[in-house]
This record gives C-alpha cells, sequence and structure tokens, in this order.
C-alpha cells in the first residue's frame, strides 16, 4: 500500500495495517498504564476547559467595555433586556466562580505543574486588541553648551529605529514583558523594570544620552467595516529615566552598568 | 469491560520509533535555536537572573522561592550556569545522547528559566515543555541519534517497535490545543458578521508585520475568509480524533467512514493547519509561535509513512528506514 502524506498510515478502506497485530497486554502494567493516561487526559482537559477568570481591573479595560456593550446589544435582540452594569456583575459572578474551579481543580497538581512548567492554557489572540499599544523609546542628549536637545526617537515598532533596539526589543519574550495586548492590559511593575533596564543599556552605549522617554503610545485599530473614526496615537504609560534615575537603581548590580552615572561624575 | 480493554489495547500499542525520533529533532533543534536566540541578543542576565543581579524579576521577593536560587546563590552566575546546562541538555536531547535523561533536565531547568520574569514566557513555551515531557518519557532514542548509531551501528537504531502512546498523547495535546482556543474565540471579532480578528491582530504594532501599510481591500476580504477558516478548523479540531478513529478502524463499512478515508480528510485537515500557521507567520510577527507548533505536527504521520518516504528517497536496493519489527501494532 502507497503511503502517502495524506494517509498518514493505513487511510485506504481496503488497505491492510503495515504491522501486526497489537501485542496482547501481559499483567497488570497495561492497565496501570491505561489508568494513568485516563487520568492525565481528564485533569489535562479540564486545565484546558476555558474558564472565563475575570476580576474588575479586566472589566475596565476599554476591550472590555466595547464587549460589554456588543453584548447588551446582542441579547436585546434576543429579546433579554439588561444593561452594561447588570451584564458586568454577572460577567463577574461568573469569572469568580470560574477562578475558585480553576484553580481548586489545579491545587492537587500545582507544585507538580509549576515544577515542570507544564499546564494548558491557551487563548491564541482570543481577544484581538483594537486599543494596542505602540512602543516608543525616546532620548534627549546632553549638549556641549549643557542644554538638552528634543527628544528623539531612538525606536519606534515596529522595526524603525536603531538596529540593536529593533533585534532586542521585538524579540518575543521581550516584547512580552511590555506589551499589553487585550488580555493583559496591565504591564505593571515589570513594565517599570523595563524601563530602566532599557534606559541603562541605552546609556551605556550612548554616553551623551542624558534622559530616556519609554512609552506605549494607544493604537486604535478600527476595521474597514467599522464606521467609528480611529483618530491619532496618544502617548500612554510614559515612564523617564534620567541617568541620576539609572545610576542609582542600578547600584548594586555592578559590572558594565556601574557605568552609568550622572554625566560629569565619574562611575 | 470491552470499551475498557479497548482502551488498554490502544495505549498498549507499538510502533517503530521513527516518528518519535523525528519529532525529538525538530523539537530539540526548535528549541535550541530559541535558547541561542536569547543568548545572542545578551538576555540570559535580563530575563532570567535576580533583581539585584541585574534582572527583571525579583525572584526572591515570591513565596516560596523557585528552586534554583532556593539551593544555589542568588546570582548572575547561577542565571548562566542553568541557561547553559539547560541548552547543553537540549543540545544532547536533539543529538539522542541519554536523551531521556537529557530531556527531563532540560525540562525542569526550562520550568526554572521561566519562573524570573512570567511575562517573559509565552504560551508556546509551556506547550513545547509539555511536549517535552511526553517525548522525554518515550523512547525517541531508539532511532536517528548518537546514541541508536552507538548501540546498534545504524543512525536508523535496529528498528524493534516502541510504545505508541507518546505519539498519540501529543495528538490529543494539538487537539486540546485548537479546540481550547477556539472554545475562547467569543469575542464579536471573531464572529460574524465583523470576522475583523486577524485584521486587527495583524495591525497591532505588535505583533503586525505590515500594520504601517495601508490594506487594498482585497486583503480585508482575504483576512476576513482567514478569520472564519481558522475559528471553524480551531472549533472542528476535535474532529481529527474521529479522523484517527476511521482510520485505526478502515476495515468496518460506513459511508461516513469511506467518504473521509477516501478523501483523505484527514491529511486535508492537517495541512490547512500547517498552511494556516505559516500563512499567521507571513502576516504576523508571532516569534517562534508557528513553527514551535509545526514542529509537533510530525505526530500526525505514522512511521510507516516515513518509511515509505525514506524507502522513495533512499531507492528500492537500499536498506529500508526502518524494518517494522515483531510487535508493531494497527496504525492510527
Amino acid at each position: 500500500m502507497p503511503c502517502s502524506w495524506s494517509a498518514m498510515g493505513s487511510s485506504s478502506p481496503d488497505a491492510p495495517s503495515p504491522g501486526l497485530p497489537a501485542r496482547a497486554p501481559r499483567g497488570p502494567w497495561p492497565s496501570i498504564r491505561a489508568l494513568l493516561i485516563l487520568g492525565v487526559l481528564l485533569f489535562q482537559a479540564r486545565l484546558a476547559a476555558p474558564w472565563p477568570d475575570l476580576d474588575r481591573r479586566d472589566l475596565s479595560y476599554q476591550l472590555a467595555q466595547d464587549e460589554l456593550d456588543s453584548g447588551v446589544a446582542l441579547l436585546a435582540r434576543l429579546g433579554i433586556s439588561t444593561t452594561r452594569q447588570a451584564l458586568s456583575q454577572d460577567v463577574l459572578r461568573l469569572g469568580q466562580l470560574a477562578s475558585r474551579t480553576k484553580h481548586a481543580s489545579r491545587a492537587p497538581f500545582g507544585p507538580l505543574l509549576r515544577l515542570t512548567g507544564t499546564g494548558q492554557a491557551w487563548g491564541l489572540f482570543a481577544y484581538p486588541d483594537p486599543y494596542a499599544g505602540r512602543l516608543v523609546i525616546a532620548a534627549r542628549r546632553l549638549q556641549a553648551d549643557g542644554s538638552l536637545t528634543p527628544w528623539q526617537e531612538l525606536y519606534r515598532a515596529h522595526g524603525q529605529g536603531e538596529a540593536w533596539l529593533c533585534t532586542v526589543l521585538e524579540y518575543r519574550r521581550v516584547r512580552g514583558v511590555y506589551d499589553d495586548n487585550g488580555d493583559r492590559p496591565k504591564p505593571g511593575i515589570f513594565y517599570d523594570r523595563f524601563a530602566d533596564w532599557i534606559a541603562a543599556e541605552i546609556m551605556v552605549r550612548e554616553p551623551d544620552v542624558a534622559e530616556v522617554q519609554v512609552r506605549l503610545d494607544r493604537v486604535t485599530i478600527r476595521s474597514p467595516d467599522d464606521a467609528r473614526p480611529a483618530g491619532a496615537e496618544t502617548p500612554g504609560k510614559v515612564r523617564r529615566r534620567d541617568r541620576a534615575q539609572v545610576a542609582e537603581r542600578l547600584a548594586l548590580r555592578g559590572g558594565a552598568l556601574m557605568a552609568v552615572a550622572p554625566i560629569g561624575v565619574a562611575p | 469491560m470491552r470499551a475498557w480493554s479497548w482502551w488498554v489495547g490502544l495505549w498498549s500499542r507499538r510502533e517503530a520509533p521513527t516518528t518519535l525520533a523525528v519529532l525529538r529533532l525538530s523539537l530539540g533543534s526548535l528549541l535550541l535555536v530559541d535558547l541561542l536566540m536569547t543568548a545572542q541578543r545578551g538576555l540570559v542576565v535580563p530575563l532570567y537572573a535576580p533583581l539585584h543581579a541585574g534582572g527583571l524579576g525579583d525572584v526572591l521577593a515570591r513565596h516560596p522561592v523557585q528552586e534554583l536560587y532556593r539551593f544555589l546563590p542568588a546570582t548572575a552566575a547561577t542565571a548562566e550556569l542553568a541557561f547553559w546546562t539547560c541548552t547543553a541538555a537540549v543540545a544532547c536531547f536533539t543529538l539522542g545522547i541519554f536523551p531521556r535523561v537529557a530531556g527531563l533536565l532540560a525540562l525542569l531547568l526550562l520550568a526554572q528559566l521561566a519562573l524570573p520574569v512570567p511575562p517573559a514566557d509565552r504560551g508556546i513555551d509551556m506547550l513545547l515543555r509539555d511536549a517535552l515531557l511526553v517525548l522525554a518519557l518515550s523512547r525517541s532514542g531508539e532511532s536517528l541519534g548518537l546514541g541508536a548509531r552507538l548501540r546498534t551501528g545504524s543512525w536508523l537504531g535496529d528498528g524493534r517497535p516502541v510504545p505508541s502512546w507518546p505519539r498519540y498523547l501529543l495528538v490529543v495535546q494539538l487537539v486540546l490545543l485548537y479546540a481550547s482556543a477556539g472554545i475562547q474565540k467569543v469575542s464579536l471579532a471573531w464572529l460574524p458578521p465583523r470576522w475583523s480578528a486577524l485584521y486587527i491582530a495583524a495591525h497591532d504594532p505588535a505583533f503586525g508585520r505590515w500594520d504601517a501599510v495601508a490594506w487594498p481591500a482585497a486583503a480585508w476580504h482575504l483576512s476576513q475568509a482567514g478569520t472564519a477558516l481558522s475559528w471553524l478548523w480551531e472549533w472542528s479540531a476535535p474532529l481529527l480524533l474521529l479522523g484517527f478513529w476511521y482510520r485505526d478502524t478502515a476495515d468496518r463499512p460506513g459511508r461516513l467512514r469511506a467518504f473521509v478515508l477516501r478523501w483523505h480528510l484527514l491529511g486535508i485537515y492537517v495541512g490547512v493547519g500547517a498552511l494556516f500557521h505559516l500563512g499567521t507567520h507571513l502576516a504576523m510577527r508571532l516569534g517562534i509561535f508557528p513553527f514551535g507548533v509545526l514542529s509537533l505536527y510530525p505526530c500526525f504521520v505514522h512511521p510507516e509513512t516515513f518509511a515509505a518516504l525514506g524507502r522513495r528517497v533512499r531507492g528500492p536496493l537500499r536498506r529500508p528506514l526502518h524494518r517494522p519489527g515483531e510487535g508493531a501494532s494497527p496504525v492510527i
């Protein structure tokens, strides 16, 4: 029987199996293995179940507000009258219940999942974010007369700016630290540390840089069927770091980063 | 009782080790490239070291402190040591040098490296660790590796059958991945009449490859078709298992079974998935995600298919890629 990619084995109804019959299970091991696999599959399927784990902060995000409005409109068409407030309360109650159930189901195997870094949580752009963030990094340089230049962009997502910044900032792991995609609308503490770190990296490479600005400009994405105006990009989540701040924050780290000291002060 | 016997028999099946070995090579290579990309960008210390040593994560402030920094000094040197040990373990796993031990060591270290900065650890990393765990428990090193070469004198090993269950588990893993992702796609952007999800995602400055370019009308409609197709494809992922069932019971009657088998719908379905991942790679910058998932696609291919491909490539007079051995099971 010709084996092709699409066949992936014997797929023709009249084709014999190329192998021999299954080896007859001997002893208790095959049953134990089958039982273990059944347990693993049930547990993993439970982990993969799409629990709507939401809290108030999630619902305060613009994307969630849009979805709630659309939900209210959809329910109205189905003859169910509700408001955004009432619907958000219902969603929150469901989210809290789901969160409790999810954590309870994980609990017995939590340490094992943590130790192996395994699990099941797959969104894959479940909520594409029409209010995305564009990372922009700008700097001001110290001039000979002691004044600072206007802000100059060193990087603008995506792909515009200094090559080394593009390479580092667009690497998926680094992007995960700062991107504020819809399902993670709160860069929070890692975003601040990211600003410290990238400011230090820039100042080490470019000694005349006196101040670095890191920001996520809000970009409103409208699909062609959406008549609402997109509007201009607006600066958001602005963080500024000068040499004194960077030197102070990184003083304990030693090595090359110690070189980042206030201009005019020996490192 | 009959169902239980079938279940026990299913997970007791054996097959040539070729597919598992190909999976080991594809997954291991991908992990290796990803680790080296991290090092090449100078990100080992920022991503994995403690905060006071130049990292972005405050590993000592968490409870419990992760094992790496509980048992070793919380320094940049420890992060470097863990990272390079992990890289070496992945290399050994890929090359088939004690792949089970190397795979488990790599898994534990990858899990430790994921903890300092959780946002830097993406969904694809967890999927790859899931697969690594399964392959580390399998006998993927029986073929296409240094160990097999040293043991048997052949790169292909001796062709003795190995348990099939790791491959089956990876098939179920991919079905879970797609089905779970599909069920979560209840955002209106994924639903008719908008079908704007791919358009929006492709215009996100963090992900879009062509976000700054004005899209022609045809591209918008193409993205709508892509959105609808990918939604439908993910929702129907559990049907893959039905396809495997039909393939396994090809000798039974049934018009639907005959139709599915005659038109190779299983292969077409998997092919659409591969094209979907390659297409999203062309439209979006998703890092290793498309290639990470595709590295697991060999699990859909029965070893006999690889053997047939090998025979075709190597010619009829050469030794086959593997010799179906005693105890090999019916294929799915």
